[in-house]
């Protein structure tokens, strides 16, 4: 059974070193800023360039076919439509900002233990193998979900004040809200159970974190697909994406808590 | 001595086909010092870890207050034990205290701050609690270290090379720490390569060697396998006077000029005086040399081959 106290005891630990590496930490944000930022472009600076509103825009047309599908469109004006079909689409990318924002620090964070030769001391205490790997994992894993927090929020404060009316209504359509709660923290877990699991194995964190080039594959391949074929991914799909990473969390919690040998980690941790 | 508080018995520990520990059998009560001699590779860090329940034995037993190593995935024993690594290990963007704050949790300490503080305060490192550990010399880290295997208040202590690096006034402090640890009553394994710390500072020594070659008091040691040397300078040359000493049962090691050189004990050394004398030697000088632990474990590691 695990000791929440001791696993407490590291996530505050590594709390404490995160904020002490602004190197860290930093590059996360300007994830953040850098999946958001194309969005705001295209949804609201372009239109204002090109003078042409969406309602007018090919996004219109795709729009209206994605309609027949996802019927809170329908309640939208034409040009708001346009928008919330983007919107749609960009929110995907979202679930990056977990998933990379969190890679660096999970592979730093075991990494960085061994690097720094605290692992066997640490080890020495009455903290269990289960523990470390569920403290190695929590601690970006909240930080991953404090991303999704503010990248949310960033899409809330800007689509409130400078999109079409009603288009903000979208981010709390049972598709963005399955997809931020259900879907995000998921994929976010697959990836850093990945990231520990392939750092106990390494001594260098950048090939952990180049794991996280794999999981940017589906997600971008499931944007460029629903642009081309003018469709939304929806409700049902999302939930069946999360029943995929379910399972595949299992199995990698199995194969971590395998790796996660006490006499693994001091042998083939150097 | 108190009572016995660490047993190993027959201990053994294989790598693939290397064998790291080969049938130790040794114990310690309380109060007692044992110092682990042996080259690199000997085998000592694998029995630490072996007797810390990190890792498990391929053959034999060990327990710690009479728990096994084997019971409980370690963590009995581990609450008993305080391990010093060989490397400070210290998160080194964290501050002393927060160092020690964390591990006072993991071991679930009450009053974790005070038991901080008391830990600080032993290792003489209180002023500097505020201070990052990155920022503190090797001697000053090792000292957080020490307090970190000291915090749980564990009968157990075994300390990986604590004074290697260190200069003289911190390996000092660190044997004044060990020291005191015996008159706390606990039980301390220390390795170490230096022969003269593991003479001072141990009740007993166990030479190892993958398996245990010799487990005696340093005094004991040195007597049983160390030969004590004596130079004897005479008037004239010293080669006639060669077969007095053989015939005296004494090897000579080295005849130069007017000066014997010969392999014998304290003990011995009147009784060839005498007869030299008594051969008509006139002596000029006689020097006698004690066996030193040094020739003990140089003669035990050589006869280990």
């Amino acid at each position: 059974m695990a000791s929440w106290a001791r696993v407490w005891a590291i996530v505050r630990k590594d709390g404490a070193e995160v904020m002490r590496q602004p190197g860290l930490v930093l590059p996360a944000i300007a994830l953040v800023l850098g999946l958001t930022l194309p969005a705001f472009l295209v949804m609201l600076v372009v239109p204002i360039i090109d003078g042409e509103s969406l309602a007018s825009s090919d996004f219109a047309d795709a729009a209206a076919v994605a309609s027949a599908a996802t019927p809170e469109l329908a309640h939208l004006a034409p040009a708001g439509q346009a928008q919330a079909f983007l919107l749609q689409q960009f929110l995907l990318f979202s679930l990056l900002v977990p998933v990379l924002g969190s890679m660096s620090l999970a592979a730093q964070g075991v990494i960085g233990e061994k690097l720094s030769r605290a692992l066997e001391p640490l080890l020495a205490t009455p903290l269990t193998t289960i523990e470390l790997l569920l403290a190695k994992v929590l601690t970006p894993f909240g930080l991953s979900m404090a991303l999704m927090a503010a990248n949310f929020l960033l899409y809330l404060v800007v689509m409130a004040t400078w999109g079409e009316p009603g288009v903000w209504t979208s981010l709390f359509w049972p598709r963005t809200l399955v997809m931020y709660l259900v879907v995000g923290p998921l994929v976010t877990f697959t990836a850093l159970m990945a990231a520990a699991i392939i750092s106990s194995r390494v001594n260098d964190a950048r090939t952990a974190q180049q794991l996280g080039g794999i999981l940017v594959v589906p997600i971008t391949a499931v944007f460029i697909g629903q642009l081309a074929g003018q469709f939304l991914l929806g409700v049902g799909a999302l939930w069946m994406t999360a029943l995929a990473l379910v399972l595949l969390d299992a199995g990698l919690l199995w194969v971590g808590v395998r790796v996660f040998r006490r006499e693994t980690i001091l042998l083939r941790w150097k | 001595m108190g009572a016995e508080l660490v047993r190993a018995s027959n201990l053994g520990r294989v790598f693939g086909t290397r064998v790291a520990v080969d049938g130790l059998t040794l114990s310690a009560d309380a109060g007692e010092v044992i110092a682990l001699l042996g080259p690199n590779g000997a085998g000592k860090t694998t029995t630490f870890r072996m007797l810390a329940a990190l890792l498990p034995p391929s053959s034999g037993e060990a327990r710690i207050g009479g728990v096994s190593v084997s019971d409980d995935d370690g963590v009995g024993v581990r609450r008993q034990v305080g391990l010093l690594t060989e490397a400070p290990g210290l998160w080194e963007r964290l501050s002393v205290r927060m160092n020690l704050d964390t591990y006072a949790r993991l071991h679930g300490l009450a009053d974790a701050a005070g038991k901080v503080t008391a830990a600080m305060r032993a290792v003489a490192i209180d002023d500097r609690a505020t201070d990052r550990a990155g920022a503190l010399s090797k001697g000053l880290k090792q000292r957080v270290a020490i307090a970190r295997a000291m915090l749980h208040d564990p009968p157990v202590l075994l300390l990986d090379e604590p004074t290697s690096g260190l200069d003289p006034a911190n390996a000092r402090h660190v044997r004044d720490l060990i020291r005191g640890f015996r008159q706390q009553g606990r039980a301390v394994l220390v390795s170490t390569h230096n022969l003269t710390e593991a003479e001072t500072l141990s009740d007993r020594i166990a030479v190892i060697n993958t398996r245990l070659l010799a487990l005696d008091t340093p005094q004991r040691l040195r007597a049983r396998l160390g030969h004590g040397r004596a130079v004897i300078v005479v008037e004239g040359p010293a080669l006639p006077w060669r077969h007095v000493v053989e015939t005296a049962g004494v090897t000579v090691s080295e005849v130069n000029d007017s000066t014997l050189q010969v392999i014998a004990d304290e003990v011995e050394v009147p009784d060839l005086v005498a007869a030299l004398v008594a051969a008509g030697a006139r002596l000029r000088r006689v020097e006698a040399h004690q066996a030193t632990l040094e020739d003990a474990y140089l003669a035990l590691v050589k006869a280990d081959g």
